[in-house]
C-alpha cells in the first residue's frame, strides 16, 4: 500500500536519506531499526510531505503522493503518532482527540462514539477528559497520542518511537495495542530503538544506518543475521 | 469622585482602541510567531478606505437618509475590504518569505508599512495633512448625575467588547480557532493532523487585518481625524498592550491594552503634567513588564510556543 522508490532527502546540502526503497504491504506491521541520527524521523516526515524529497517516489495505493501537501497526503488515510508524541500541551485532552478527526472528517457523531472508546480504553483520559494535555505524565501522553491517532481509524500508521521514555510497563502496553490495531486490520510502520520489542510483533523489518539501508528482510530472518544478533540481543 | 467616573469613561475608551489593536497584534505572534509591524498603518489604511466609501455615500444621498443603517452597512464593507488587504499581504509578502528566518519577514511587515504610509501620502489627495474623518458614531450623550456618557464612547466600548467576543469564540470554538491554536503549539504535528496550514495562516491575516480596520475606523471617528502616519503610534501602542499581555497571549493582549488606557488617562490627569508625558508612563510600563514579567500579566498562554 505504501511504497518509497530510491528517495532522497536532503537538510540544506547535507544528504540524510541516500535512494531508500521500502515497502508495506496491507496488514503488516513493519519496523525501521536504526541508531540515533540514522533518518528514521526524517523517513515518517518525507512520508507525510513535512520534508520534501529531492528525488525518487512515494506511492500509496498506487497514486504518486510527494508532490502533495501534508494535509492532503493525511487525508488519503494515513495517520502519524509522531515522535515525542506531538500532543497540544495547552488543549484539553478531549480537543487533542478532536485534532485528531475533525480536519478530515465530517460526521460528528462518529467522533464521539470514537471519543468514547478512546475513554474506554484508556479510562484515565476520560476522567481528565477537561485538564490540559501538558499536564500528563509521558505514559499518559503516549495513551493520548495513540488514542488521537486512532480517532480516524486509518488504513495506514506510522509510529515514530511510541515507546521512548515508557516504564517496561508501559512498552509492554503499548506493543499491545499496536498489536491489537494490526489485528482490526491497520497496517503500521513502526520506528523503534527497542529492536526487541519491535522485532517480536513485526512481520518484516528495515535496518537503517545514516540514511542507509544496510539490511531487510522477514523478522526471522532479521532475527537470525548475525549482526542484528550482536546490535541487538548479544546482552540478553 | 465624578471627574473619577468621568475618566474611568475616558480610561475605558481608549483601552478598547489599544486592545483592539493588541488582540490583532498578538494573534499574529501567537500563530505564526511574527510581530506585524504593519498592524498600525493598516488601522490607518482602514479610515482612508473609509472616506471616500463615506463621500460616495454622502453623494447618492444615503447618508441623511437612514444613517445607521448606511454606516453600518459601510463599517462591514470596509471590515470585508481590510481583511482582504490581509489576504493580499499574505499572499505577497508573507508567503514568499514563510521559509525564511522570522527577522526578514519581520522587517518586511515593517517595509509594508512604510508602503501604506506612503501610498497613503502621494495617492490620497493632500494626504500628507490630517483629513477631518466623518463622525459615524451616534453624537450627543447621556447625562447621569454629573457624569456625562457620550454615545460615541459607549458605541466604541460596546463594539470592541463585540468584536473581541466574536473573536473569543472563533478562536475557542470553531474549527478554524481549532486550527489556529494547534498551529500555534506545533505547526508540524497540526498538519500531520489534516490542518491546511496555508488556509489557517491566511485566516489569521484576514481577520488580523480586518480588527485592524475597525480599530481604525472608530479611532479615527472618536477623535475627528485621521493622517497618513497616524498608525506608528497606534501601532506601538497595541504592540505595547500585546507585551504587557504577554506576547501571544490573546486574554492577556485585552488586560494589556486596558491597563495601558487606564495608566495613559489616571497619569494626564493626576500627574502634573502628565499629559505631556503620558507616552513615557506607558513606555515605562511596557518596560517594567519586560524586565520583571516577561510572559505577561496573565502568563497563560492559549497560542504557545512549544
Ligand atoms: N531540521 C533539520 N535540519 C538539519 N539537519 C537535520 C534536521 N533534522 C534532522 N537532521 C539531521 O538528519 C539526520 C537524521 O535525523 P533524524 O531525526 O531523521 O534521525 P532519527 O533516526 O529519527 O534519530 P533519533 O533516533 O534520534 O530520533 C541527523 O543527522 C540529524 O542531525
Ligand atoms: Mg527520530
Amino acid at each position: 500500500m505504501l511504497e518509497l522508490t530510491e528517495i532522497r532527502v536532503k537538510y540544506g546540502k547535507s544528504v540524510v536519506i541516500h535512494d531508500v526503497s521500502l515497502s508495506i504491504q496491507q496488514g503488516e506491521i513493519v519496523s525501521i531499526l536504526g541508531p540515533n541520527g540514522s533518518g528514521k524521523t526524517t523517513l515518517v516526515r518525507s512520508i507525510v510531505g513535512l520534508t520534501p524529497v529531492v528525488s525518487g517516489e512515494i506511492k500509496f495505493f498506487n497514486e504518486s503522493i510527494q508532490k502533495l501537501k501534508p494535509h492532503q497526503i493525511v487525508a488519503k488515510g494515513i495517520v502519524v503518532v509522531p515522535e515525542g508524541r506531538g500532543i497540544f500541551p495547552k488543549m484539553s485532552i478531549e480537543e487533542n482527540l478532536k485534532t485528531g478527526f475533525m480536519f478530515i472528517e465530517k460526521d460528528k457523531n462518529v467522533m464521539n462514539e470514537r471519543i468514547q472508546e478512546a475513554y474506554d480504553r484508556f479510562p484515565i483520559l476520560g476522567q481528565r477528559r477537561n485538564q490540559l494535555a501538558g499536564t500528563l505524565s509521558g505514559g499518559e501522553q503516549t495513551m493520548l497520542a495513540v488514542s488521537r491517532a486512532m480517532m480516524r481509524k486509518p488504513k495506514l500508521l506510522l509510529m515514530d518511537e511510541p515507546s521512548l521514555g515508557l516504564s517496561p510497563k508501559l512498552v509492554q502496553q503499548t506493543f499491545g495495542i499496536i498489536q491489537e490495531l494490526n489485528q482490526a486490520g491497520t497496517s503500521i510502520l513502526l520506528i523503534e530503538q527497542n529492536a526487541v520489542k519491535a522485532l517480536a510483533i513485526c512481520t518484516r523489518g528495515y535496518i537503517l544506518q545514516k540514511g542507509n539501508v544496510v539490511l531487510s528482510g522477514t523478522r526471522e530472518q532479521l532475527i537470525a543475521d548475525e549482526k542484528v544478533h550482536k546490535a541487538y540481543f548479544a546482552m540478553d | 469622585m465624578n471627574t473619577f467616573l468621568q475618566l474611568l469613561i475616558s480610561a475605558l475608551l481608549v483601552s478598547s482602541l489599544y486592545s483592539l489593536v493588541a488582540v490583532g497584534f498578538t494573534m499574529y505572534v501567537g500563530v505564526i510567531n511574527l510581530a506585524n509591524f504593519s498592524h498600525g498603518d493598516t488601522c490607518v489604511l482602514g479610515t482612508f478606505l473609509m472616506m471616500p466609501l463615506f463621500l460616495y455615500a454622502t453623494k447618492l444621498g444615503w447618508i441623511s437618509a437612514s444613517t445607521g443603517l448606511v454606516i453600518l452597512i459601510l463599517i462591514i464593507l470596509l471590515i470585508f475590504l481590510t481583511g482582504l488587504w490581509g489576504a493580499a499581504i499574505y499572499t505577497i509578502l508573507v508567503k514568499p518569505l514563510l521559509a525564511a528566518p522570522r527577522l526578514i519577514l519581520l522587517l518586511a511587515t515593517v517595509a509594508a508599512g512604510q508602503v501604506i504610509r506612503e501610498a497613503i501620502r502621494v495617492i490620497y489627495p493632500n494626504g500628507s495633512n490630517p483629513q477631518v474623518f466623518p463622525k459615524l458614531l451616534p453624537s450627543g450623550s447621556l447625562n447621569l448625575s454629573g457624569i456625562t456618557l457620550g454615545y460615541d464612547s459607549l458605541t466604541i466600548i460596546f463594539l470592541t467588547i463585540i468584536c473581541i467576543l466574536s473573536l473569543n469564540f472563533i478562536i475557542q470554538k470553531t474549527k478554524m480557532g481549532v486550527a489556529m491554536r494547534a498551529v500555534s503549539q506545533n505547526a508540524d504535528v497540526a498538519q500531520m493532523m489534516g490542518i491546511n496550514i496555508e488556509q489557517t495562516i491566511i485566516s489569521v491575516f484576514v481577520i488580523g487585518s480586518a480588527l485592524a480596520g475597525m480599530a481604525g475606523i472608530l479611532n479615527g471617528s472618536y477623535y475627528g481625524i485621521t493622517k497618513f502616519n497616524l498608525g506608528s503610534n497606534l501601532g506601538i501602542k497595541g504592540f505595547s498592550a500585546a507585551v504587557i499581555g504577554g506576547l501571544g497571549d490573546f486574554k492577556g493582549a485585552i488586560v494589556g491594552g486596558v491597563l495601558l488606557g487606564f495608566i495613559e488617562v489616571f497619569a494626564a490627569a493626576y500627574i502634573p503634567n502628565g499629559s505631556q508625558y503620558q507616552d513615557v508612563f506607558s513606555f515605562l510600563a511596557v518596560i517594567a513588564f519586560l524586565i520583571f514579567r516577561p510572559s505577561g500579566i496573565l502568563g497563560e498562554k492559549i497560542f504557545e510556543k512549544v
